[in-house]
């Protein structure tokens, strides 16, 4: 102990500097979110505080990892003419100072700073310490491990710059090649091993590379684990057949069983393809496609949560086209809901297939929930606080959400609220519309398990305008915006969500002329 | 005696380049051994192995006992390593870098490095990034001597320094090091005469040969032949004779196996009586000057 405190003592004499500005760049941190939180993010007249925002978090991250990445360069691994390699270290102990000085540089302080926000905020201290705790670790591991890495397997910062920009690149073509020519890649989460695996292989090769190189300086050997990790995820993405564990695990309904009604409107024939209010997009190599459906009928306190969609063209003669499984984002509450499914797909293929009508197949994988431990809560004016929600306030100059704040996360949350039975009706005038219907809000259970965050207080909204609350492309009566006003001594129902099922539907639209669904213009009603 | 160092078959290959060729070497304790040879010899090479700084590609080697492949962390202790193309720290202060070194050595001596840092003129309040390059050498051999080590290891320690601080480190070295082995490669002959116990020579990776100076010394002559008349080399020559050269009545070479009655038998063998012969000691740089053209014409 007492020789990785000796070089612990040395690090820190070498990079007081550094130690300084981190610690600099931190306060700022606290002024300007302190500064943010006093002013309306609305109000746009402190231009200085919103730049920076943008800027004091990259900043923070950017110079930790140069400070990492610098703190290991301190005793370099790559190469033979190192001073202290000849010297009696031993490897652990050194590694070891480098983690404790990393701990206390950025650990400790950032661990200050959050309970500081914490207290700020009124919420406690000792129950939230494990959440911080994780909060760090998952810092750690995103972004304090693989800098370490970098700095162990490069000789000076030339090398990490070439290194990044290699990352990003190779970041970049994996990303889009995933994409491009792995198909059902996007719903990957379906194959649960598939995470998991990729998980093990990055951190695992992550830690071994630095292990090896403190252990034995193998540099090449170090960097050959980390390829063979990349080799081996890009080897699994191709062979795992993810469309098989997309059905395998959202079992598709008959029609008879679903939970919902569910048809398609496919819009007016257009006199031409071409895009009139976007000409521009005409000379997009992609085509988007959307395809209004309707969803009405399922239970009350049940919610359908859409993951992922496949769209198949069929025409009668030639090559068909398959979206593969791709995200969805739509959720089916009780009531009617008209949504959008979008996709895309290649101009030529579009050009090819627009000449005939085709059969259209539409598949949507759903996560069914019901609501758990329902209860109605009284909005009161001003600050309450709910142990579910955190602390909330109903926002003044847009009321139709409550704004809470609660540590490291939203909670799984389903919201309700019946706008007929507002305690402040609304007057209708040429712009809005009062809302009659039940509005909704959902938040996923969140698994924030070693999630890296600067500041421990999440905000977030209970925002119960509905979908069309925007305007739409052409502006007109029937897209006034519906709006709802929350008043003190209103009621919302909360609940946890409760995971019941996973489904998959089917349905199948023939003759489908496919310049019908390029209409941009957004219908939600 | 027991070894301080032993190489055994010491192979290094860059895939067809062969660094070191099944070199055999035992450097044996307390001895100042001195290994040289031109530049590419592969003798860098050998001192990386040696410290574990570079794997052998096959062949053994120990240091103190140890397979150099397990030199790390500890062994250090009891190895001071210099080298011409180490880095240093060059952010520290001369002072801070003894403090910083000292808890690592359970046998740091305080006195031996307030006596090196008096006989090496370093001064403890100056950045390292400011000293010379020889004051950075002395430093270096300061920090490697103060420790007591058993082994001593140098790798062309005096390279581009100037005679008066080569004379200072070779004195320091020589003064404090008297209960260590000093290993030291060199392409510089003349400062390694002056104090080197043994010495081997390293030429293309090959060792070609191994031995104490004063054996060395001893066996190699310069032998000057004067005839009434002129003579030819006779045809083959001796294998122990190097260099050998004809000019008129006098016939020159080095011999390399001296021992006078066996030397004066075999001139009388060859030549017959000679006028006058004259033999002479020579110098480490003509004892491997005459070496290496031999390797040349092998």
């Amino acid at each position: 102990m007492r020789e990785i405190l000796h070089i612990l003592r040395k690090d820190v004499r070498r990079h007081w500097l550094e130690i300084l500005i981190s610690l600099i760049l931190l306060g700022l941190y606290v002024k300007i979110t302190l500064r943010g939180e006093a002013v309306q993010s609305t109000d746009f007249s402190f231009p200085w505080l919103r730049l920076s925002e943008r800027w004091i978090v990259p900043a923070l991250i950017i110079f930790w990892i140069v400070m990492a990445i610098r703190l290991v360069h301190g005793e370099n691994l790559v190469g033979d003419r190192q001073w202290w390699i000849t010297k009696p270290y031993e490897w652990w102990k050194l590694l070891a100072a480098k983690e404790i000085f990393l701990i206390v540089v950025i650990g400790v302080p950032l661990l200050a700073m959050q309970l500081f926000f914490l207290r700020h905020s009124g919420f406690s201290l000792f129950s939230n310490l494990l959440g911080l705790f994780n909060a760090f670790f998952g810092l750690a591991l995103f972004l304090l491990l693989p800098a370490v890495a970098l700095g162990s397997l490069t000789k000076n910062m030339g090398q990490v710059f070439l290194a990044a920009i290699a990352a990003v690149i190779l970041l970049l073509i994996g990303i889009g090649s995933l994409a491009e020519y792995i198909p059902s890649v996007g719903m990957s989460s379906a194959a649960e091993f598939y995470g998991t695996a990729i998980g093990l292989l990055v951190i695992g090769s992550v830690i071994g590379a630095i292990g090896l190189q403190y252990s034995r300086r193998k540099t090449w050997l170090a960097r050959a684990l980390i390829l063979a990790a990349i080799s081996l995820i890009a080897l699994l993405s191709v062979v795992t057949p993810f469309a098989r564990f997309v059905e395998k695990k959202y079992p598709l309904l008959a029609s008879s069983e679903l939970p919902f009604s569910v048809s398609a409107r496919i819009p007016a024939k257009r006199p031409d393809d071409s895009n009139k209010q976007f000409p521009g997009l005409d000379a997009l190599p992609n085509v988007f496609l959307s395809l209004p459906v309707k969803f009405s009928g399922a239970a009350p306190a049940h919610v359908f949560v859409a993951e992922g969609s496949r769209v198949r063209l069929q025409p009668s003669t030639g090559l068909g086209w398959d979206s593969s499984w791709t995200r969805e984002y739509l959720i089916v509450w009780p009531g009617q809901i008209a949504q959008n499914v979008t996709f895309e797909l290649k101009r030529k293929d579009f050009e090819r297939l627009k000449t005939q009508k085709v059969r259209l197949l539409l598949e949507i994988a759903f996560v069914e929930e019901q609501e758990k431990e329902p209860r109605d809560l009284t909005l009161a004016a001003g600050k309450f606080s709910d142990p579910q929600l955190g602390i909330c306030h109903l926002n003044l100059p847009n009321a139709s959400s409550v704004e809470c704040i609660r540590p490291f996360s939203s909670p799984g949350l389903l919201a309700t609220f019946d706008p007929t039975h507002a305690a402040c009706p609304v007057e209708e005038n040429d712009e809005e519309q009062p809302e009659n219907e039940l509005t909704y809000v959902r938040y996923a259970m969140h698994d924030d398990t070693f999630e890296p965050k600067l500041d421990p207080v999440e905000k977030y909204s209970l925002d119960f305008r509905r979908g069309r609350w925007g305007y739409g492309v052409q502006r007109s009566e029937n897209t006034r915006r519906r709006v709802i006003r929350l008043c003190a001594g209103d009621k919302i129902r909360v609940a946890k969500p409760e995971f019941v099922r996973n489904i998959r539907i089917q349905m199948e639209i023939p003759e489908v002329d496919i310049r019908q669904l390029s209409n941009l213009s957004v219908d939600y009603e | 005696m027991t070894a301080a160092i032993q190489m055994l078959d010491l192979t290094k290959h860059y895939r067809s380049l062969f660094a070191l060729d099944r070199v055999n070497l035992e450097v044996p304790e307390g001895s100042v051994y001195a290994l040289v040879g031109p530049n590419g010899a592969g003798k860098t090479t050998s001192i990386k192995i040696l410290m574990n700084l570079i794997a052998a590609s096959s062949g053994h080697a120990a240091v103190l006992g140890v397979d150099s492949k397990l030199i790390r962390g500890k062994a250090y202790t009891q190895i001071g390593y210099v080298s011409e193309n180490q880095q240093s720290l060059d952010w520290m202060k001369v002072g801070d870098q003894f403090n910083y070194l000292r808890p690592f050595y359970p046998t740091w001596d305080r006195e031996l490095e307030d006596s090196l840092v008096r006989q090496f003129d370093l001064t403890r309040n100056r950045k390292i990034k400011a000293l010379s390059r020889g004051m950075k050498m002395k430093l270096a051999l300061a920090s490697a001597l103060a420790f007591h080590p058993k082994l001593i290891v140098l790798d062309e320690p005096f390279g581009g320094l100037d005679p008066l601080v080569r004379d200072q480190l070779i004195e320091g070295l020589l003064d404090r090091a008297s209960d260590s082995t000093i290993f030291i490669s060199s392409h510089d002959l003349a400062e390694i005469e002056s104090f080197a116990s043994h010495v081997a020579y390293l030429e293309e990776g090959k060792l070609r040969f191994s031995e104490e100076m004063a054996n060395l010394t001893a066996r190699f002559r310069e032998v000057e032949l004067t005839f009434d008349s002129e003579h030819a080399l006779p045809s083959p020559l001796p294998l122990t004779w190097l260099q050998a050269k004809a000019q008129g009545a006098v016939i020159r070479f080095v011999e390399s196996s001296y021992e006078q009655h066996k030397t004066e038998a075999e001139i009388e063998r060859l030549f017959g009586p000679a006028r006058e012969i004259a033999i002479r000691p020579i110098g480490l740089r003509a004892i491997f000057l005459a070496t290496a053209r031999k390797g040349e014409e092998v």
